[in-house]
Order: structure tokens, then C-alpha cells, then sequence
């Protein structure tokens, strides 16, 4: 497949030349997927599909357009070849635009089960059965939603200045979202999903995600309102994308420096955060799903530290951004890869004992808005504690803060950081300073 | 290709759904005097759907050849008899119903594949050009343009033989305003389904420039808003989110079935009397609702379902499968996102109805509270407990209006915020029209609504 990946690449490439190309780049992919959804209660639908795509981006006169196609045959790649370029034409001219040189990516193994891809059908609705079936065990769980899916995703980056790389990945995934429901009530829904690269393993952990959320919801019947204060919250794992790593990645990308829109544009080599934190983005952590030899545009992609004891270390840039910025890029075209943050020092029961009244948020539902950092939302699936003991799940309850006093205010760390999800690598964390209102 | 789809579905035993999707989707966006994306994809190809041994399975072909559709058809039915071995209670056979055989060209889309992307890219350049020029203090102005162009055909073996046309344009403008180190930023975005006229007669298209540029302004000096539950006068924009996030997903029959707080609730009452809310496929109240569909993704033709009459809870959006289950008429909810996704139960264009009192008379009748206006993005869950964000807040004291209060959060418990309704205002609007929902898949959507007076609870930070 990456042969045929690789042919039609350079074809692509040769036809946006011919067509008048001064520089042009292109990822070609191909994707197969089998799925078993469950739906109201039961499994309701098997699905096979097969993917294909190839994306253009062309440069003619420092000016740019793109475009893909699924479409199949030389004709619709010519047509897309056509409309990028029609784009460029019309574009504004931008000096600064550029391709990454030739590359040679650190392979990273243990991404490619063949056994993945070759699961027979029956297996994989074998194990979407397993699955179910420790999920149900759990009586008050009210499954919404569920499915397992086998995937082989094979891919191929390549421009015209040189640069060709390629990768294949399998992946087996899952997710299922429901609610705890008794005769008299409806819990808040909660989700939990994963991955594995292979199969091996895959029954545990599937074992284990579905009685995870069981337990979880279960836990959330009985809720009530808390009280409101202005104080301390531990923010599980599942929390620290929306307030944390997400608005951080806002702040540190080369791109919103080069438009003015960073507040951290002058802090490389400054504390932007209590000392306590250590933040890295690890792209060959092959326990998140982030995991890569290389970002979107084929460049290295490599461990580093993003916060080193509250001080940042990195702008990530592109090619491009890096261009503006006169520097080199980090291999970040396309974001962060796989982030880890530093387990701390405290149990779990030592975080939950640390202030007098406490709300332990699970899952936040809010908004965040990036540029000023202020977030307020509802703190989902989440419990209330006073004296470090345990009262009860809460209901209609509301936290609002800001990013980075946030930062400034981190009391401490858990003494453990796991994959959340297989997204994140990251511990508990309890802040200081955060609006809780439970009117 | 019609043809060819019935010809292929003649030769099938037993029910089978061929649908062919293509989409071409322009993307321009323009910032800081540069041309940030100029992207144009297709993507196409037919999704087959087969219910065999009471079991749906599901496969899609990119290669259009009869030869590919049928192995197609044949990889459906093996992942059918597949889950079949797994799945406990069969799906009985789906009744006759009325099904569409129409073929529609819907308004703006050949107008708006007709004209030039020069055009269209110039608006955005200038767009983003006076936006910045508007005031010393915008940092940055963001303007985007998208046209998604959808051809559909669904031919069914029980006699769904249909095909539209129809094009959605959409317009973003962000102006983010700076003074002292601090940033902001006020949006107006707005989408359609219909051509450029259309999109350029929506209300937000009206001085977007002007307002969006003003507004970042404004809010740069304005407080943030304490906490607590108050009396809020809602702008049709969040009225719109409250009927799509927070009810409407309740009441779609898969979410029903597997719980959800609306189970149980037909007949009953779920709000005021003042309160009437509907789900239609087409653009009632107002033109070119942005979740428009002459039939759905099963072919069933476009209806109006009233989900809630008067406070009285009436119907839950359906399928066919789940209309079967509850024993009543598909609603026309059935929608898939690409060829590739199987359909599932989606909104259209959501809203509550119209009464009879003037804004201007709500807020004068209002001694203290807020005036709500524009939605931001929102959640809700399976307990009617919703939360979203609001651009923006104006005081009411006294019946009058005073000043605004930067970005709140709204959340409450939907149910309840209806039955708290005192006053709805005679004005509507589509407003949400640029909004995508989630569920799994995408779907273009559009809700709205008039002013509506509650009670909400309102995250604030003191």
C-alpha cells in the first residue's frame, strides 16, 4: 500500500509542476476500519468502510492553495491539482511561504499489529461483546452509546523539494458513554475511551474501561448541590485538556506569537507556572494515541520539554511559522503530540485532605476562551469534600477561573501520572483561586 | 447514476439502501493581510445500508462502478449476518411509509457554483482589511468564508428513488481588541441554505463589520458578572441553543430509548404554557434556516415535528427504526454527515415558537435582570442539565437597560428553565446557522427562536 501511496504521490506532484507549480507538497493516505456500534441497549450496526484521500498544498508566485480529493483516477487528481491552483491565483502573495527539507525520521516501532490488520470480523465482534458484557455487569449503567473498532491506517508525505516519508499504524479502539440510572434517576453521562496499537493486551484493557465507567457513574447517583466558595479543586486527568494543555498549546504556538495573539510570546526562559509543574511533549510515548515519528508536514518529531519547573522552554513552530519567526521548526505542524506532565508528591488522599472545603472535578462542560483565559463551566460527574472526607456527588454546580492564575496558583501534584484515555499522561492536580457557585 | 443505483437495488432480495454523497467544500480565511487557508475538497462516494436477519450492516465504496457497489452491498450483508450472531433483540421489518421521489435543485446552488472564487476571496480580504481598520485598538480580525455543496441521491428497496442539490455558504468574522495586555475577542458568524443573496440578507450579515469591530471594543472595558441564578431575558441566538442542546437532544428517540430524561415524558408537562417547540426540516418563521433537507438520509420528505405544545410534551424525533419501536411516523431525522457514516437521528432546525409581547415590553416589565445575548458553544446531558456560553450580558434595572457584562457561562436544568418561561417575545430569527452539532458525526444544523424571559443560573467569577 505505501507503494501505491508513494506512485500516486508523485504523480500528484508531477501534475501540479506541469500545471505550473512553482513548489508544491502532498499527503496521500489509505484507511480501512470495521466497527461494531452498540446503540439503545443492544448492538445495532456493523460497518466496513475504505478510505482513501490525497491533499495538495501548491505555491506559484509566493502565493498558495490546496486541495484534496477522494475521488479516484487521473482526471479528478488532475482536477484538484487544477483547483489548488486556481486558489493560488487568487490568493494574497506571502513571501514567507515554504516546504521542509528532506527528512529522515527516527522510525518509531510498535505501532503495526498485522493481527490488527487482518482481524477476522467474528474477533472483532467477539471482543466488542466482551466488552459490553463487563459494562453491563453494572446494573445502573445505562450504556447511550458504544463501539469497537479495528483500524489500518497507512500514510505518505511528500514535496518537491525532496522530502518523502511514510508510516503505516493499526489500532484497535473504543469508547462507551452512558449514565448511571436508577427508577427515580438520571445521572450526568460520562465517557471513557482508548487504544491499542496491537492485540495483545486488548481484552483487559477493555475489561477494565467498562467497569470503570460503571463505577463512575454509580458513584455520581444521589447528587446534590455543594456549597459556593472561592478556594481550591482537584482537576482529575480527564479536565486538564480543556483547562490546561489545550489554552497552554494556544500560547506557545509559533503561529499566535507571529500574530501577536500569545501572552507567552516574551516568556521562554521565564516562570509561567507554579514550580511545581513539568510539562513534555513526548512523541514516542507509544502509551497515547499522539505517538509519531513525525508532525503534519514530515519533520522529526522528538521529545521536549514544554515547562521545566514553571519555566517554558518551548515555542512550537512549523516550518512556516518558524520562517516568520526566523527560527527552525520543532516539528510541530499540527499541534502537540503526546504531552506528559511530572507526577508531584502528594497520595490521593493527601490532595483530598489539603483544604477545608474541596470539589473534585471529573469532567468540566464549559468554555475557555484561549486569548484571555477565562473559563467557567459545569463541573460534571464531579464530588464534594470538606476536612478531606467525603460528602456527596454534586449537581448544578459551576467553577470559573482563569489560565493563568490557575498556573500561578498549583498546589500540588499527585504522586502518579497515567495515561488518561491514552490521550494524556498526567496526574491530579490541585489549584487554588478557582469560583465555585452552587447557587 | 440514479438510474444505475435503482437498477443495482431491482436486482436485490430483501431491504437495501443505496446512498450517493458528493461534497465540494470551499474554505477561505484571511488574517493579518494573509491568506491562511484557500482550500477546496471533494469528497464522494455510496454508503450502503442493508437490514438483514433483523440486523442493520453497513459498507461505503468510493468506486462508483455497479460491480463495486454490489461487493458493497455484499460486505454489508456479511457484517449483518455478523452482528447478528451478537445482537439480542432482532429489528422487525420497516413498514411502508411515504417515501420521496422527488429530484431537487434547491435555491443558490447553481447561482453560487457559477460564481468566481475571486470574488468570493476578495469579499474575505476586504472583510478582514476594514475590519482592522476600524478601530487602533482591534489586534486582529479573522474573516472566513465556507460553501459546502451537497448532491445526494438515496434510493431505497422499498421505493425511496430521491435527489437534491443544495449548497450552504457560511460567514465568520472575529475582531479581537487589545489595550494594556489585554485581549478579547467578538465574533458574528452566520449561515444559510440558499446562495450569496441569501447569506448576505441573514440579520448578523447586516453591518458585521461595523458591529463585530464595536463590540470587541466595548468589551474590553466591560466586568465580568457574578455568579448566581437570576432573571435572564434570552436572545433568539441562545434560545436557539437552549431548544438544540439542551432539549432537542433529549428528545431524539436512540437517546430516549437509551435513557434519557425525556423517556417517559410524552403528555406531559415539561414547561409554561408560553412555551411551543418544534424541529422542522425546512424554514419556517424565517427563510434559509441553515439545517434545511427536502427529505432525509431514508428518504423520508421533509416534515415539522412539534416536540413540545403549549408546555406539553408531544413527540420524539425518530428514524424509521425507532418509529417502528415507538409506533408512530418517522419524523425525518435521519441524517449521515459523509458517504461513509450510517444515518442516525439528528436535529434539522430547532425553535421555539413566537408570542406575543415586544422585547422592548419584556424589558420594561422586567425590574431586575440580564439581557442574554449570542451563543456560544454548549453542552448538555442526559439529565436536561445544560450549559453554554453566552457572548455577552446586558443589566437590566427597572425595566431598563444599563451596562454589558463580558463572556458568561448559562447552565441550568432544561426542564426546569422552560417551566420558568414568563415571557416570549413576538420577534424570531434563525441565528445558530453557522453551528455544527456533534453526535459521532457532524451535522449541519440551524436553531433559533424569539426572546424568551427565565430563570438560568450564571457563572460568574466573584
Amino acid at each position: 500500500m505505501i507503494d501505491k501511496l508513494k506512485r500516486n504521490a508523485t504523480a500528484m506532484l508531477a501534475q501540479a509542476e506541469k500545471l505550473g507549480a512553482d513548489e508544491a507538497e502532498v499527503r496521500a493516505t489509505h484507511n480501512v476500519s470495521a466497527r461494531v456500534t452498540w446503540e439503545k441497549g443492544d448492538f445495532s450496526i456493523s460497518v466496513l468502510n475504505t478510505k482513501s484521500e490525497i491533499e495538495l498544498e501548491v505555491h506559484k508566485d509566493q502565493r498558495k492553495g490546496t486541495a484534496s480529493t477522494n475521488e479516484e483516477g487521473d482526471s479528478a487528481h488532475a482536477d484538484a491539482a487544477q483547483r489548488a491552483l486556481t486558489l493560488a491565483k487568487y490568493s494574497l502573495e506571502d513571501q514567507y511561504l515554504c516546504l521542509p527539507k528532506s527528512q529522515a525520521p527516527e522510525e518509531l516501532p510498535g505501532r503495526f499489529d498485522p493481527a490488527v490488520a487482518t482481524l477476522p470480523p467474528a474477533r472483532l465482534h467477539e471482543l466488542a461483546a466482551l466488552f459490553l458484557a463487563e459494562a453491563k455487569r453494572e446494573k445502573r449503567l445505562a450504556i447511550d452509546g458504544a463501539h469497537v473498532e479495528a483500524e489500518v491506517t497507512h500514510e505518505v508525505i511528500a514535496n518537491s523539494d525532496g522530502l518523502q516519508v511514510s508510516d503505516a499504524e493499526t489500532q484497535l479502539s473504543w469508547v462507551v458513554m452512558g449514565m448511571g440510572k436508577t427508577e427515580t434517576e438520571v445521572t450526568s453521562f460520562d465517557y471513557l475511551y482508548g487504544i491499542n496499537w496491537g492485540v495483545d493486551g486488548v481484552e483487559d484493557r477493555l475489561r477494565d474501561c467498562g467497569r470503570e465507567l460503571g463505577e463512575r457513574v454509580v458513584g455520581c447517583l444521589g447528587p446534590r448541590k455543594g456549597e459556593s466558595y472561592k478556594g481550591a479543586v482537584l482537576l482529575s486527568p480527564g479536565t486538564l485538556g480543556d483547562l490546561l494543555i489545550n489554552p497552554m498549546q494556544f500560547h506557545i504556538s509559533g503561529r499566535q506569537i507571529m500574530d501577536g495573539k500569545s501572552r507567552w510570546d516574551k516568556s521562554l526562559g521565564k516562570l509561567v507556572s507554579s514550580s511545581n509543574l513539568t510539562l513534555v511533549d513526548n512523541p514516542r510515548n507509544l502509551q497515547l494515541s499522539g505517538a509519531t515519528p513525525y508532525d503534519a508536514e514530515g519533520v522529526s518529531a522528538s521529545r521536549k520539554h514544554v515547562i521545566k519547573d514553571g519555566v517554558l522552554e518551548l515555542h512550537m513552530d512549523s516550518t512556516y511559522s518558524a520562517r516568520r519567526r526566523g527560527t527552525v521548526s520543532t516539528g510541530h505542524a499540527g499541534g502537540l503530540h503526546a504531552i506528559e506532565i511530572m507526577p508531584g508528591g502528594k497520595s490521593p488522599d493527601e490532595l483530598l485532605a489539603a483544604a477545608d472545603k474541596l470539589v473534585v472535578v471529573d469532567r468540566f462542560s464549559g468554555n475557555l476562551d484561549p486569548i484571555t483565559g477565562d473559563f467557567s463551566g459545569i463541573a460534571k460527574c464531579s464530588h464534594y469534600y470538606r476536612n478531606g472526607q467525603y460528602q456527596h456527588p454534586l449537581t448544578e454546580t459551576m467553577i470559573a477561573g482563569n489560565f493563568f492564575e490557575m498556573l500561578q496558583n498549583i498546589i500540588d501534584l499527585s504522586d502518579q501520572s497515567l495515561p488518561w484515555c491514552n490521550q494524556y499522561q498526567v496526574p491530579w492536580i490541585l489549584v487554588d483561586g478557582i469560583s465555585v457557585s452552587a447557587d | 447514476m440514479k438510474t444505475q443505483l435503482e437498477t443495482i437495488v431491482g436486482k436485490q432480495q430483501g431491504w437495501v439502501e443505496l446512498r450517493y454523497h458528493r461534497r465540494l467544500l470551499n474554505d477561505l480565511t484571511v488574517q493579518k493581510g494573509r491568506v491562511d487557508i484557500a482550500n477546496s475538497t471533494v469528497i464522494a462516494g455510496i454508503g450502503v445500508r442493508v437490514l438483514e436477519n433483523g440486523c442493520w450492516g453497513f459498507a461505503s465504496t468510493v468506486d462508483l462502478s455497479s460491480a463495486a457497489i454490489e461487493r458493497a452491498i455484499d460486505s454489508a450483508r456479511a457484517n449483518a449476518r455478523e452482528v447478528s450472531k451478537i445482537q439480542a433483540k432482532k429489528i422487525p421489518d420497516l413498514p411502508a411509509t411515504e417515501l420521496s421521489r422527488d429530484e431537487i435543485v434547491m435555491e443558490g446552488y447553481n447561482d453560487l457554483l457559477r460564481k468566481p472564487l475571486d470574488e468570493k476571496l476578495a469579499m474575505v480580504v476586504d472583510m478582514e482589511r476594514e475590519t482592522l481598520g476600524r478601530s487602533s485598538k482591534i489586534l486582529t480580525a479573522i474573516s472566513s468564508y465556507r460553501e459546502m455543496f451537497e448532491d445526494k441521491i438515496i434510493v431505497t428497496s422499498d421505493g425511496a428513488s430521491a435527489a437534491h442539490k443544495l449548497v450552504r455558504p457560511e460567514l465568520r468574522l472575529t475582531a479581537i481588541a487589545s489595550q494594556d495586555g489585554e485581549q478579547i475577542a467578538a465574533r458574528n458568524n452566520l449561515g444559510v441554505t440558499g446562495g450569496w443573496n441569501c447569506l448576505f440578507d441573514h440579520h448578523r450579515a447586516q453591518n458585521i463589520v461595523e458591529n463585530t469591530a464595536r463590540e470587541a471594543v466595548e468589551l474590553l472595558s466591560a466586568p465580568y458578572i457574578t455568579g448566581g441564578t437570576a432573571t435572564c431575558i434570552l436572545a433568539p441566538s441562545i434560545v436557539g441553543l437552549l431548544s438544540h442542546e439542551a432539549i432537542g437532544h433529549t428528545v431524539e428517540a436512540d437517546f430516549v430509548i437509551a435513557g434519557s430524561v425525556a423517556q417517559g415524558q410524552i403528555g406531559k408537562r415539561v414547561g409554561s404554557e408560553l412555551v411551543t417547540m418544534c424541529d422542522s426540516s425546512a424554514s419556517e418563521l424565517g427563510e434559509f434556516a441553515a439545517g434545511e433537507i427536502p427529505f432525509d438520509d431514508e428518504g423520508v420528505p421533509a416534515r415539522k415535528t412539534t416536540i413540545i405544545d403549549k408546555g406539553i410534551m408531544k413527540s420524539y424525533l425518530h428514524n424509521r427504526e425507532s418509529a417502528v419501536h415507538f409506533g408512530v411516523e418517522p419524523t425525518g431525522n435521519a441524517r449521515a454527515w459523509l458517504y461513509h457514516d450510517e444515518p442516525l437521528i439528528r436535529m434539522r432546525n430547532t425553535y421555539i415558537e413566537p408570542g406575543e409581547q415586544t422585547l422592548e415590553e419584556i424589558i420594561a416589565s422586567t425590574p431586575e435582570g440580564y439581557l442574554l445575548m449570542g451563543a456560544g458553544s454548549g453542552q448538555a446531558d442526559a439529565t436536561g442539565e445544560f450549559m453554554f456560553g453566552s457572548d455577552y450580558a446586558v443589566e437590566i434595572k427597572d425595566g431598563k437597560l444599563g451596562k454589558k457584562f463580558r463572556e458568561v457561562t448559562i447552565s441550568g436544568v432544561a426542564f426546569d428553565v422552560l417551566k420558568s418561561v414568563d415571557a416570549v417575545s413576538s420577534e424570531f430569527q434563525w441565528d445558530l446557522g453557522s453551528g455544527y452539532c456533534g453526535k459521532g458525526q457532524p451535522a449541519k444544523v440551524d436553531a433559533g427562536g424569539p426572546y424568551v424571559r427565565c430563570r438560568i443560573m450564571l457563572g460568574g467569577r466573584q
